[in-house]
């Protein structure tokens, strides 16, 4: 004979708390004991009656939706399913719609649509990337070939501009194949990312500037590469550096 | 990757609401408790780990507050004009044949004691699964079933009680003992 059903046991029924077997023993068991099904069944009624009466159906004050969008912007990112295995310690997840989240910064003469999927990846790798150079150790200062890092993946990366100087770069594997990313320090001290991927995109062939994500981005396509330049300045002075790489060609 | 969006928090507003409407059994403090919840909430946000339930996370944060205010005594300070009067309009809504009944529930509800209340609340009422009501609650699971299960008896004593005191004209919802 199986364990006897227990009041715990039918109150967990009553809670959704029991697994199949389980709940077919309670079953059976109301089934073969009308007073028990009955009492059961006054439970439920009692339930329900609690939960009709005790539901709040006047809005929430404005106060209360304030404080809980302020709670939102606070925390962490929540996990999301991940597309994409980790390499080289760095998930790139798959994409929300971004169109909804963007605040497009209007280049004259151009009307932009939403921005090609793999620019949300760029981003989101670029801010990653600044989290790895904070964790690097002070003393550290690897010295990156750009040369080297091209013929070694086979992404063609734009020829950077004199003093730009690659503090990182990773590979990791996007919806599009293999994309490159390099860290950049400009002579300024600014932190920026180039985000380079073999795939045909939408991105347009004169770099477009916006902001996405509380960062600024320009991308555009040259060919078969598709490339962002990542970084927290104003959309506009990415934009005209985004130009010098586009027009100053590859490695 | 984006942050959380507003709505993944503020849908559950409701039930911080109502939870808190159940413990302080007084609108304005219910309220006030809820935003103090959420500003607790932001305060220690990087305690919330990513593999707890958020709204346990959330109904725990709220509940401690509660019980620290109760040590201070501020409930005293603002009564409360106890739940049938908040539930008033639904029993109202509820029609003539159930307003009795509802009151009836809305009365024993009121007179449990405050942690029989608040796991009543929390499981029967706001559905939260009993390991979500251990975490909210810091107690083990076991002490939540047994004390669900004496508000429920608590609950159903009453009833039973106040229908053999009105005799057949009070229709009571439960405590029916064949």
């Amino acid at each position: 004979m199986h364990d006897p059903v227990t009041e715990l046991d039918i109150q967990a029924y009553l809670d959704g708390e029991l697994d199949l077997p389980r709940r077919l023993a309670v079953e059976d068991h109301l089934a073969g004991d009308p007073a028990a099904a009955a009492r059961y069944m006054a439970e439920l009624r009692a339930q329900t009656a609690l939960r009709l009466l005790a539901e709040p159906r006047d809005p929430a004050p404005a106060a209360l939706i304030a404080a809980a969008g302020r709670l939102a912007a606070r925390m962490a990112p929540p996990p999301r399913p991940l597309r994409h295995r980790t390499f080289g310690g760095m998930a790139v997840g798959g994409l929300a719609a971004i169109a909804a989240t963007l605040l497009v910064f209007v280049v004259p003469g151009v009307s932009p649509a939403a921005p090609p999927s793999y620019v949300g990846d760029a981003v989101m790798a670029y801010r990653t990337g600044l989290l790895r150079a904070e964790l690097r150790s002070q003393l550290e200062s690897p010295h990156f070939d750009a040369g080297e890092i091209q013929r070694s993946t086979h992404i063609r990366v734009p020829r950077l501009p004199r003093g730009w100087q690659i503090t990182d770069a990773q590979i990791f594997p996007s919806d599009e194949g293999p994309a490159l990313q390099l860290m950049i320090r400009t002579p300024a001290g600014k932190n920026l990312s180039v985000f380079a991927v073999r795939a045909r995109s939408a991105a347009p062939r004169s770099p477009l500037a916006m902001r996405h994500d509380n960062a600024s981005v320009a991308y555009w396509r040259a060919g078969d590469m598709s490339y962002a330049l990542i970084g927290m300045e104003a959309p506009e002075a990415l934009d005209l550096a985004a130009e010098n790489l586009a027009t100053e060609g590859v490695f | 990757m984006t942050s959380w969006k507003t709505s993944e928090i503020t849908q559950h507003l409701p039930a911080l609401r109502g939870y808190a409407r159940a413990l302080t059994r007084n609108e304005a403090a219910a309220d006030d408790l809820v935003q103090d919840a959420l500003l607790r909430a932001y305060e220690r946000a990087e305690t919330y780990r990513p593999d707890r339930s958020l709204r346990s996370w959330l109904f725990a944060i709220l509940h401690n507050l509660f019980v620290d205010g109760r040590r201070r005594g501020a409930s005293e300070e603002r009564g409360h004009a106890g739940l049938a009067g908040l539930w008033a309009d639904r029993m109202a809504e509820a029609g003539q044949e159930h307003a009795v009944a509802l009151a009836e529930i809305a009365a024993r509800f009121d007179a449990l004691p405050d942690e029989q209340r608040a796991v009543l609340d929390l499981v029967a009422v706001r559905g939260l699964t009993y390991q979500e009501a251990a975490d909210a609650l810091d107690a083990p699971i076991g002490t939540i079933m047994s004390r669900l299960s004496r508000a429920r008896a608590a609950l159903r004593a009453h009833m039973v009680s106040a229908k053999t005191e009105a005799g057949g004209t009070l229709r009571i919802i439960g405590g029916k003992d064949a």
